[in-house]
């Protein structure tokens, strides 16, 4: 191997020991109740709170939805990863000393399998800890689990859970991204033995290319990873809506967009929704979500639901406009309008109103006159 | 003939006299209903306003008087933080009333369960409120009190023996050296029986001097023993003036029964000028004289969080005869009330409540008069100065009924005007009144954060008023005190809020949030908790009998009780519940009530240990359950005690349950009884 590679090499493997001077990664909670913050840090060889009491106080919350005790001391992983992350960075010092392009190529397959069965074990920790709920649990919610993202943010009940690497953590990233990178371009390298064996500068500016690219690749991924986000449950009382900005009180009637970047814009009505989709760019749409006035907290897409306008019940903007899932008429064999009055509708038909009364004035006027 | 009107001249009159009426009517002032709000600056509100989750600027400590406590407030906002309760039970949270605390209350003359705060003092370091304690006195059975500032709560009482009334107290000196306690009502030293009208023979005061800059370990160093004046208000010398305090003094007529007449003759009474470090070395020099006497030092322990009680058996007593130097009488008109040193530590306000002047003294002046032995007399034995020799100067006119006098830092000082219902504004130097502010009504004392330092924080001036009347919503015949908060920067001072206050505050300290904010406890660390009945997991809790007395040890967690079944318990028995809050938390309390109990709840803060006693009058099944909305399954927060008869068989048992034990055993019942 060339000489600048085993250096990069030898700085991966060495790369690695910060993780056992920093956390591998972070999960902090956020609610209303607890503005001071609360989470925890996992590390090589344990878990740990955020503060002193945080890992005690989460495993207090969790009890109420069942979730298992998180003891640290019953996590086999946390006896072994410290020896894998050891012999991960002597063995590569010496796979650096040695300099074999065949003995590299077998230590960083390994490398890289081991760090994504790492990844995979966590996952299924979080799998482990968010579905083998207690039974007997104070709070039980049907077919909810509680599962932590691996990477990101989601909203458990009344929490948001944010889970992300630390600096031990990104430390490993980049070294497995250098080691995976590496091993790229000497497997690519093989194909193309012009490009190294005859131009062996080349090799020399070719492998920092090769391992920025992979880094920015892993990044791009886990970029994307957050972009791809649902909508997730209104909390009445503290959501408010983006487009007339009122707190939202009855998520029965609620929407949502996700935008292009994976924000998510909460409604308070429907009328709202539509408004501010009208006034929006097309391109920064993702998404747009309706409740299910039958089934709250479950979302239906736009698209597909069925709309009730003027219907008795009153809805927050007094337009009466509810959404239902189109199953919900057979399957109940009553008529929406016989339930609700009114009169069925789809979202095109009310994106279209909502264009004609939007396109003077801005967001707000539009849906407040919408709403009339 | 011409005495009798016409009926036209009648008529006319008539109209005349119902139209003067009618204007009457119409053009009486309304005013008498509505308070007046005209004096407010037009920024005010916003000047208050603090908005919501924004914090206050100022931390201020209110006296609660009559109620015992002290109340915390927010400026500029005047919202109402917290209540610390000191000399009096407090049924909300337990104070006074769960075994761990009522050792607090404990005096010679056993338990009291109220009292009469009166002054704050912050503790101080180089002349500056440093925010690690709160100093505050017991007028009615004389006590000082040390509240910790990190937990905002009262750590140690000290009684004062051979006092009544403690009222000149408990001012603070520069470095926290000492906190002082002086008689208000003069009694026989020590104190016996004698006829009253000996006054004059056997009644004496006495000043005493707590070292009070070590928690847990205040003492009683020396006590002064003086004429039988009532000795009223007091603050120590700063900067030049260190190592002196100034007391103020009156009833230097001596009367001993309707004091509003026969104390109020002379045309001067007196600041007693006392030289602390004079007497500090005198007592060194074996000049003080040991007294036997009987008093209470009660500590709460910081581990145990449990008050202990020391008995104390006598004190060190000092004759000023027997330490020539150590205390000097400046003549003062008339009735003094405040006695107060500007930030200098040069000059010395009086508050002559009946004066038509508000003297100032100059320390400088004092020293030299001294020096040259410029006496008129002496009281017995202690030298009476000039008081042309030792008066800086005299604002004249000031208004009615000067009480108290606060400084900004900027020259100025604000002294209130009890009478005249006002706050006067007046320069230190040329003694002219530069502004007046009418206070609502009656003010007594006044507050400027730091007003008492070297440093003031000028600007804002709190009033605290004696009379409330239309100021609020009424609320039948016992009002609110009311407060009022003034801008003090610019030239004219600016009436900004009323807010009603609780008890009688006589005095306040303030200080900047910063200060203390960073410093306060959230929680209490269950592992060092060392109350011998601790439980730190729910697998150490348990219920043992030692003859009639039965202690359970219970945990209080989100959201149960550990153990919540209880039997074997008889009637005759004490029962002693020891909850320990095994949280962690932050602002996670939990609270414990038991059917019929003689007492108040206990409110026990996370890792901490509170203890109710218990003693069940009568056969039958007592739930207890918790007090303070822990959790969202708060109101299953419960559990039931068994109370059997005298000698019953019931064993004794603390059961903890098992999750869907008692659900399915039910469910089991019913599934049988089905026919």
């Amino acid at each position: 191997m060339p000489r600048v590679t085993r250096w990069l090499v030898a700085s991966a493997a060495l790369m690695v020991l910060g993780v056992f001077a920093f956390p591998l990664w972070r999960v902090t909670l956020e609610a209303p109740q607890y503005p001071e913050g609360i989470g925890m840090l996992i590390h090589v060889n344990g878990v740990t709170g955020v503060k002193e009491h945080d890992l005690a106080n989460i495993n207090g919350l969790n009890h109420y939805i069942g979730m298992a005790r998180i003891e640290p001391d019953a996590i086999p992983e946390l006896r072994f990863m410290p020896w894998i992350a050891g012999a991960i960075v002597l063995t590569g010092l010496l796979v650096a000393w040695v300099g074999s392009r065949r003995v590299y190529i077998g230590w960083a397959s390994l490398v890289i399998t081991t760090l994504a069965a790492g990844v995979y074990d966590f996952w299924k920790w979080e799998y482990k800890y968010g579905h083998n709920l207690n039974p007997d649990a104070a709070i039980r919610i049907p077919g909810l689990s509680y599962q932590p993202p691996l990477f990101g943010s989601k909203q458990i009940l009344n929490f948001v859970a944010n889970s992300y690497p630390d600096t031990g953590g990104w430390m490993l990233i980049v070294s497995g991204a250098v080691i995976g990178s590496v091993l790229l371009y000497l497997l690519i390298g093989k194909r193309t033995p012009v490009a190294t064996a005859v131009r062996p500068s080349g090799a020399v500016t070719a492998a920092p290319t090769a391992a920025v690219s992979a880094v920015a690749a892993v990044a791009a991924l886990l970029l994307a990873s957050c972009g791809t986000a649902g909508p997730r449950a209104l909390v009445a009382g503290t959501d408010e809506c983006a487009q007339c900005r009122m707190m939202i009180t009855d998520p029965r009637f609620g929407a949502e967009v996700i935008t292009r970047t994976g924000r998510v814009q909460t409604f308070d009505a429907i009328e709202c929704a539509a408004s501010y989709v009208a006034a929006a760019d097309p391109g920064s749409v993702q998404s747009i979500w309706v409740s299910d006035f039958e089934l709250p907290g479950t979302w239906i897409s736009a698209t597909e639901a069925v709309f009730v306008t003027g219907a008795t019940v009153a809805s927050p903007m007094g337009r009466s406009l509810l959404a239902l899932a189109k199953r919900t008429n057979s399957a109940n064999g009553i008529a929406i309008t016989a339930r609700y009055g009114g009169r069925l509708s789809d979202w095109q038909t009310l994106l279209a109103a909502a264009r004609n009364t939007a396109s003077v004035g801005d967001g707000l006027t539009g849906a407040m006159r919408y709403g009339h | 003939m011409s005495r009798i009107l016409t009926p036209g001249k009648a008529g006319l009159a008539a109209i005349v006299v119902g139209s003067a009426i009618v204007l009457a009517y119409a053009c009486a002032p309304t005013g008498a209903k509505q308070p007046n709000t005209a004096l407010v600056g037009g920024n005010a509100a916003q000047a208050v306003y603090v908005a919501p989750g924004k914090y206050d600027e100022f931390y201020a400590f209110l006296s609660g008087g009559f109620n015992g406590q002290v109340g915390v407030y927010g400026l500029p906002s005047g919202r109402l933080l917290k209540l610390i309760p000191v000399f009096s039970q407090h049924a909300e949270n337990g104070w006074g009333y769960n075994e761990e605390t009522k050792p607090m209350l404990e005096t010679s003359y056993g338990f009291v369960p109220w009292d009469d705060l009166h002054h704050t003092a912050l503790s101080q370091t180089k002349g500056v409120d440093d925010g690690r304690w709160l100093f505050v006195n017991a007028n009615n059975t004389p006590r000082v009190a040390r509240v910790d500032l990190t937990r905002m709560e009262t750590e140690e009482i000290i009684e004062i023996p051979n006092s009544a009334g403690n009222h000149a107290s408990p001012f603070i000196t520069q470095n926290t050296e000492y906190a002082v306690a002086s008689t208000r009502f003069s009694v026989p030293i020590p104190n016996r029986d004698m006829p009253i009208s000996e006054y004059k023979q056997g009644f004496r005061g006495s000043i005493s001097f707590i070292k009070a800059n070590e928690p847990g370990k205040m003492r009683i160093a020396f006590q002064l023993l003086v004429p039988g004046f009532n000795y009223d208000l007091a603050r120590a010398g700063k900067g030049p003036s260190d190592g002196w305090m100034f007391f103020t003094s009156y009833n230097s007529e001596q009367a001993n029964s309707l004091l509003e007449a026969n104390a109020s003759r002379n045309d001067k009474d007196f600041i007693a000028a006392v030289n602390w470090k004079a007497a500090e070395r005198c007592v060194a020099d074996g000049k003080g004289k040991p007294m036997a006497t009987e008093y209470l030092h009660n500590v709460m322990d910081p581990f145990t969080r449990t008050a202990r009680v020391i008995r104390e058996t006598g004190v060190t007593t000092l004759e000023t005869a027997a330490c020539p130097g150590v205390m000097y009488f400046l003549p003062t008109p008339k009735s003094p009330h405040g006695a107060d040193v500007d930030p200098t530590g040069e000059y010395i306000v009086a508050g002559g409540k009946l004066a038509s002047v508000i003297p100032v003294h100059s320390f400088s002046k004092m020293m030299a008069a001294i020096e040259k032995k410029d006496f008129e007399g002496n009281v017995e034995g202690i030298p009476v100065l000039r008081y042309a020799s030792v008066l800086a100067g005299e604002v004249k006119n000031p208004g009615l009924g000067p009480l108290h006098t606060e400084f900004d830092g900027k020259g100025f000082a604000y002294t209130s005007m009890f009478l005249s219902s006002e706050i006067v504004k007046w320069k230190l130097g040329t003694w002219e009144v530069v502004d007046r502010a009418p206070t609502f009504y009656s003010v007594g004392h006044l507050m400027i954060p730091g007003g008492a330092t070297s440093k003031p924080a000028g600007k804002y001036a709190l009033a605290m008023n004696k009379i409330t009347k239309d100021r609020f919503l009424p609320t039948g015949p016992e009002l609110a005190q009311s407060a009022q908060l003034y801008n003090i920067e610019g030239d004219k001072m600016k009436l900004l809020l009323d807010f009603p206050t609780i008890g009688e505050p006589h005095y306040a300290n303030a200080i900047a949030a910063g200060v203390i904010r960073d410093r306060q406890v959230r929680f209490y660390s269950l592992k060092e908790n060392r109350h011998p009945q601790v439980v730190r997991t729910e697998r150490e809790t348990g219920i043992n009998r030692t003859g009639r007395q039965v202690h359970v040890r219970m945990a209080a967690l989100r959201s149960h009780f550990s153990p919540d079944n209880i039997e074997g318990v008889q009637l005759g028995d004490t029962v002693y519940f020891h909850v320990t809050n095994i949280e962690q938390d932050w602002d996670m309390p939990h609270g414990f009530a038991i059917m019929g109990a003689n007492t108040a709840e206990v409110l026990v803060m996370p890792g901490e240990t509170r203890t109710m006693k218990w003693i069940p009058t009568r056969i039958g099944v007592y739930p207890f359950y918790c007090t303070d909305f822990c959790s969202a399954l708060h109101q299953e927060m419960q559990g039931y005690v068994r109370v059997s008869p005298a000698g019953s068989t019931t064993p004794l048992l603390a059961n903890s349950g098992r999750v869907g034990q008692n659900v399915e055993a039910t469910i089991a019942a019913a599934v049988k009884a089905k026919p």
